[in-house]
C-alpha cells in the first residue's frame, strides 16, 4: 500500500483529535479512501475521519487493509510536520512508513510497527435527524470555543428561529456568544423545530476541533434538544472530520 | 458469568456473618462458573486483581479520581458526588445512590438502536487490567475515561461493588480459607478434600490457578499438584524454643542445626536463564538483586529448580556479614548497579522445593539436602548455609554462639525426617534465637591487640583490627571483637601505620586470647568503638565465665569511631565496666521483623 496526500496539517490535526480520545486506532483503507474512527472510553465523544480516494496524489493498494496503530507514536511523527509539508504512507506489514515530504524535495521517513493483537471496539454508525443545521465561519467556531473556555467547562448551545447562542458561565462571569447569518458567522443556518433547542456539552471536547478550523474549510454544526451535538471539519481534498458529543443531562 | 451475579453474590455475603453461610453462597457460585473465569470470580472475591507476587501495577484511581469519575458518569456535579458521600461515607453506595436516580446514560450509545450489552465478570476484569496498566503522560485522563466508561455501561448494583473493589472496600469478610472450603464443595467432591486443595494453595499460591485446575481437571488433577516455576510457594515456618535440649527433643533427638542469617528470606525460582526472586511474604523482589539473579544463572546446576536461602548484606571490605538493614539500600529503584558494588549480598542456601521435574517436598529434608548440595556449586558467595547435624544439647549450645559470634540472629535447627510443610508453621523446624538482648547504646575504648588482612581493595593490608577490653586486676587485655568497619581510606592507613610500629611476632604476655591474628601487637593503642549490641560469644576472653561457663562477651557489628591517643591502654574501658553495661541494657526481645522471620 501507498499514499501520498498534499498537506500533512491535515494529519496532524486529525491525528491530535483522535489521540485525544484513544491510544490506538484502526486506520483503514479501501478502495473509498481511508477512515479512521474512535470512541471514548467513556463513550461520550467519538470521530470519524474520512479521506476520499480522489483526496489523494497517489493512491495505490492491492487489497483492503485494516491497520492497527499507535496513535501516541504517529503524533510525535506528524508533530514534525511543517505547514507545506506533504504526507506519504506506505505499509508492508508489520511495518508502517510515514515520510514528511518538504516543498524542497526532501523526505524523512519514519518507520513504525503497526500494533500486534490489539483489540478493537466495534464503533458504531450514528444516524441522527438533526433540526437545526449552521455552517460556522472556521474562524468564529475557533474564537468562540477560547472564549467560551476561558469562562467555564460547558457549553450550552441555544437555537432560535434567527440564531444560534453559544453560552457558558462560571460562578462569577458569563459569556454569551450570538452567531447569525447577519452577524456573518454563519455562511447558512436552517431551523426546522417548533420551539427553541437548547442543549449542554462539555466544552473540553471541542479543544482539538477549534485547532483543526484553523486549516478547515467550514465548520458545518448539526444539533437538536437532547441530542448529540455533530461537528463537521470540512478539509482540503475532500477530507472531512466529525465530531459527535453527547450531551450532559442535568 | 455475568458481572450482576457476581454482584449479587457480593450482596448477599455482605448480609452475612455466618461462615457456614458465606461457604454456601460462595458454593454455589462457583458452580455456577466458567472454566474461563474461574480465576477472575476469585480474584475478585480476593479483592484484587491478581496475586499480589505478580508484581503489576494498583488500579491506580484515588479518592479524589473516583468522585470526578462518579461525576461524568452519571451527570451529577463533583460537589454533589462529595456532598452524599459525606452523608453515606461509602463511594460504592454514593455510585449506586446516583445511577438509580440517573437511569438515563449520557453516552452516545444511548442514540444507537441495538441493545447494550450486559457486562461480563471478563469485561470488568479486563477493562481493570487496562486501567492499571496505564502509565505516563497523559494517561490519568485515560484511567478516568475508561473508568467512567465502565461505570456507565454498569447496572448501580454492578457500579457499587465495582466502585468498592476500585477502592480496596470489598468488605465481605471472606478469607482465603473460606474461599478453598466453598471450592471443596462446589468443585471438589466435599468439604473432606480442603485440606487437598489447601496444600495445593500452599504449593502454588495462587488460589485462581487452583480454582481453575479444580474446575478443568479435578481434584485428583489438585491431588498431585507440584510446584511451579514463577508461582510462589508459601514458605514452611518454624516455631520457636530457647531450650536446646527440649529443641533437640522435639525434632527425635538428633537435627540439622543451620545459621540463621540476619538477610531477607528469598525464594529463587529458575528456569533456564530466567531467575525469579520471590521474598518471605511472596512479592517479586527480582529487581533488587540482579547480582543473585546472576549467581542463581550460574552455580544452580539444574535446568529448573526452586531453591530457599537467606540473602545476607556483606561488609565489602570486610566480607563480614551486615545487618539485615543494609538490605534496605537495595529497595532502590535508580543506579541498582552502584548500590550493588556499594551493599554486595551473598545468598546461603538451606532448601531445595523442586528441581527438573521432580517435586521435592514430600521428601524428607535429609534427601532434600543431598539435592541441594548436589545442585549447588558452592562459591563464596553463593553457598549452603552453615549446618552441622547435632544431637548434643551442649553441642548445639556451642554451635549456637558460634553463630551469634559471626552476627547472625542464632540457628533454626530442623527434623531430619521432616518434609517441607508449605504454608505451615509446625515442629519440623525451631528457631533458637535470643530471648535477651542488650543494646549497645555508649561508645567503648578497646586496645588494639593485633590485626587482619583485609580483602578486595584492602587486600594486602590489615583490614580488620582484633580489640580487647582492660582487666585491671590481673593486669591483662582480654579480647572482646573484630573491627573492620567505619574506618575511611585515612584511618586505615593509620591503622596499618600503627599495627607496623607495634607488630611482634607472638602474642604479647598480658594479652589473653582464643583466636589467633594474623599480625600480633604490643597493646599500645586505644580506639572509641560503638556497635549494635552487647552479645554472648564461644571466641573471645572478655568476661569469660562472667555470664555464663566457658562464654564470653562480644560486641555485635562494631564500627571503628575515631583514634583515643589521649588514653593509655590501661585507660581503656575495663572487663568490669562491660559486663555491668551487659547486665544494664539487658532486654528481652519481644517483638520480631516479621519480614525477615523463618
Amino acid at each position: 500500500m501507498r499514499l501520498r496526500f498534499i498537506d500533512a496539517r491535515v494529519w496532524r490535526y486529525s491525528i491530535a483529535a483522535l489521540e485525544d480520545l484513544v491510544e490506538t486506532g484502526l486506520m483503514e483503507v479501501n478502495e473509498n479512501g481511508l477512515r479512521m474512527k474512535a470512541m471514548d472510553p467513556a463513550h461520550v465523544a467519538m470521530i470519524d475521519f474520512h479521506i476520499p480516494r480522489e483526496g489523494f496524489d497517489i493512491f495505490e493498494i492491492e487489497r483492503e487493509e485494516k491497520i492497527p496503530v499507535s496513535l501516541e507514536v504517529m503524533i510525535k511523527i506528524l508533530r514534525r510536520a511543517g505547514k507545506k509539508d506533504e504526507i506519504s504512507l506506505s505499509y508492508e506489514p508489520p511495518n508502517i512508513n510515514v515520510g514528511l515530504i518538504s516543498p524542497d524535495g526532501i523526505e524523512r521517513v519514519f518507520q513504525f510497527t503497526a500494533i500486534s493483537g490489539a483489540g478493537f471496539e466495534e464503533i458504531p454508525e450514528l444516524s441522527l435527524e438533526f433540526p437545526v443545521e449552521a455552517s460556522v465561519i472556521p474562524q468564529a467556531f475557533k474564537s468562540s470555543y477560547k472564549v467560551l473556555s476561558e469562562v467555564g467547562e460547558v457549553i450550552e448551545i441555544i437555537a432560535r428561529k434567527d440564531k444560534m447562542l453559544f453560552t457558558s458561565s462560571s460562578e462569577l462571569t458569563n459569556v454569551e456568544i450570538e452567531l447569525s447569518t447577519e452577524t456573518n458567522l454563519l455562511t447558512r443556518y436552517e431551523f426546522k423545530a417548533d420551539n427553541d433547542q437548547r442543549s449542554k456539552y462539555t466544552l473540553d471536547y471541542f479543544d482539538k476541533m477549534a485547532k483543526l478550523s484553523m486549516i478547515s474549510e467550514s465548520i458545518d454544526l448539526y444539533f437538536g434538544e437532547g441530542l448529540p451535538v455533530k461537528v463537521v471539519a470540512r478539509l482540503p481534498r475532500g477530507a472531512w472530520l466529525t465530531l459527535y458529543v453527547a450531551p450532559r443531562e442535568e | 458469568m455475568l458481572f450482576e451475579v457476581l454482584a449479587e453474590t457480593f450482596e448477599r455475603l455482605e448480609g452475612t456473618s455466618s461462615r457456614i453461610t458465606l461457604t454456601s453462597i460462595l458454593a454455589s457460585l462457583f458452580k455456577k462458573a466458567d472454566p474461563d473465569d474461574i480465576d477472575k470470580v476469585i480474584y475478585f472475591i480476593q479483592g484484587s486483581l491478581w496475586p499480589s507476587w505478580y508484581g503489576e501495577p494498583e488500579i491506580g484511581i484515588s479518592e479524589k479520581l473516583l468522585i470526578k469519575s462518579i461525576s461524568l458518569a452519571t451527570g451529577f456535579s463533583e460537589n454533589e458526588v462529595e456532598n452524599l458521600y459525606k452523608k453515606l461515607g461509602d463511594l460504592g453506595r454514593v455510585a449506586e445512590n446516583l445511577k438509580i436516580r440517573k437511569t438515563q446514560s449520557t453516552a452516545l450509545t444511548r442514540f444507537i438502536s441495538s441493545s447494550e450489552k450486559k457486562l461480563t465478570v471478563s469485561d470488568v476484569h479486563s477493562t481493570l487490567v487496562k486501567i492499571a496498566r496505564m502509565t505516563g503522560e497523559g494517561s490519568r485522563d485515560l484511567k478516568i475515561r475508561t473508568f467512567v466508561g465502565l461505570l456507565q455501561q454498569a447496572s448501580p448494583k454492578e457500579a457499587k461493588y465495582i466502585v468498592r473493589f476500585v477502592e480496596g472496600r470489598l468488605r465481605l469478610g471472606v478469607g482465603d480459607a473460606t474461599i478453598i472450603e466453598a471450592l471443596a464443595v462446589a468443585l471438589g467432591g466435599g468439604e473432606s478434600s480442603k485440606p487437598v486443595i489447601e496444600k495445593a494453595y500452599n504449593i502454588r499460591a495462587d488460589l485462581g490457578e487452583i480454582g481453575r485446575i479444580l474446575i478443568r481437571e479435578g481434584i485428583e488433577k489438585i491431588k498431585i499438584i507440584t510446584p511451579s516455576i514463577g508461582i510462589p510457594v508459601r514458605p514452611m515456618l518454624a516455631e520457636r524454643l530457647s531450650d536446646p535440649r527440649e529443641i533437640l527433643d522435639k525434632v527425635g533427638g538428633k537435627g540439622i542445626a543451620e545459621f540463621k542469617y540476619d538477610g531477607e528470606r528469598a525464594q529463587i525460582h529458575k528456569k533456564d536463564d530466567n531467575v525469579i526472586i520471590f521474598s518471605r511474604r511472596l512479592e517479586n523482589i527480582s529487581h533488587q538483586y540482579p547480582d543473585v539473579i546472576e549467581m542463581s544463572r550460574k552455580y544452580i546446576k539444574a535446568r529448573e529448580a526452586i531453591v530457599e536461602g537467606e540473602i545476607v548484606a556483606l561488609d565489602p571490605d570486610t566480607g563480614e556479614y551486615r545487618p539485615f538493614q543494609e538490605l534496605m539500600h537495595r529497595k532502590r529503584k535508580h543506579d541498582i548497579s552502584k548500590i550493588i558494588e556499594e551493599y554486595p549480598v551473598a545468598v546461603r542456601l538451606f532448601d531445595i522445593l523442586y528441581v527438573d521435574g521432580v517435586s521435592l517436598v514430600d521428601r524428607p529434608l535429609i534427601e532434600r539436602r543431598e539435592y541441594l548440595i548436589k545442585y549447588i556449586e558452592q562459591r563464596p558467595e553463593f553457598s549452603i548455609a552453615e549446618y552441622k547435624e547435632i544431637s548434643d544439647p551442649d553441642e548445639l549450645e556451642k554451635f549456637f554462639l558460634k553463630s551469634l559470634e559471626e552476627g547472625n540472629e542464632g540457628l533454626v535447627i530442623k527434623s531430619l525426617s521432616g518434609i517441607y510443610q508449605a504454608g505451615a508453621r509446625g515442629w519440623l523446624w525451631i528457631k533458637y534465637k535470643r530471648d535477651y538482648k542488650s543494646e549497645m547504646i555508649d561508645t567503648v575504648d578497646l586496645v588494639l591487640v593485633g590485626g587482619f588482612y583485609g580483602r578486595g581493595k584492602r587486600g594486602g593490608k590489615i583490614g580488620t583490627a582484633l580489640l580487647a577490653a582492660y582487666d585491671p586486676e590481673k593486669d591483662v587485655f582480654r579480647t572482646i571483637c573484630k573491627v573492620g568497619s567505619g574506618f575511611s581510606d585515612s584511618d586505615l592507613i593509620e591503622l596499618n601505620k600503627r599495627i607496623e610500629q607495634t607488630k611482634i611476632s607472638h602474642r604479647h604476655p598480658r594479652v589473653v586470647s582464643e583466636i589467633e591474628p594474623d599480625v600480633w601487637t604490643v597493646p599500645k593503642y586505644v580506639m572509641e568503638v560503638i556497635g549494635a549490641e552487647l552479645t554472648l560469644s564461644p571466641l573471645h576472653t572478655c568476661c569469660l565465665d562472667s555470664v555464663r561457663k566457658g562464654v564470653g562477651i562480644s560486641i555485635r557489628f562494631p564500627r571503628f569511631i575515631r583514634w583515643r591517643d589521649d588514653k593509655n591502654p590501661e585507660d581503656a574501658t575495663t572487663e568490669k565496666e562491660l559486663l555491668e553495661m551487659y547486665f544494664k541494657q539487658l532486654k528481652k526481645i519481644e517483638t520480631e521483623q516479621t519480614e525477615k522471620t523463618i
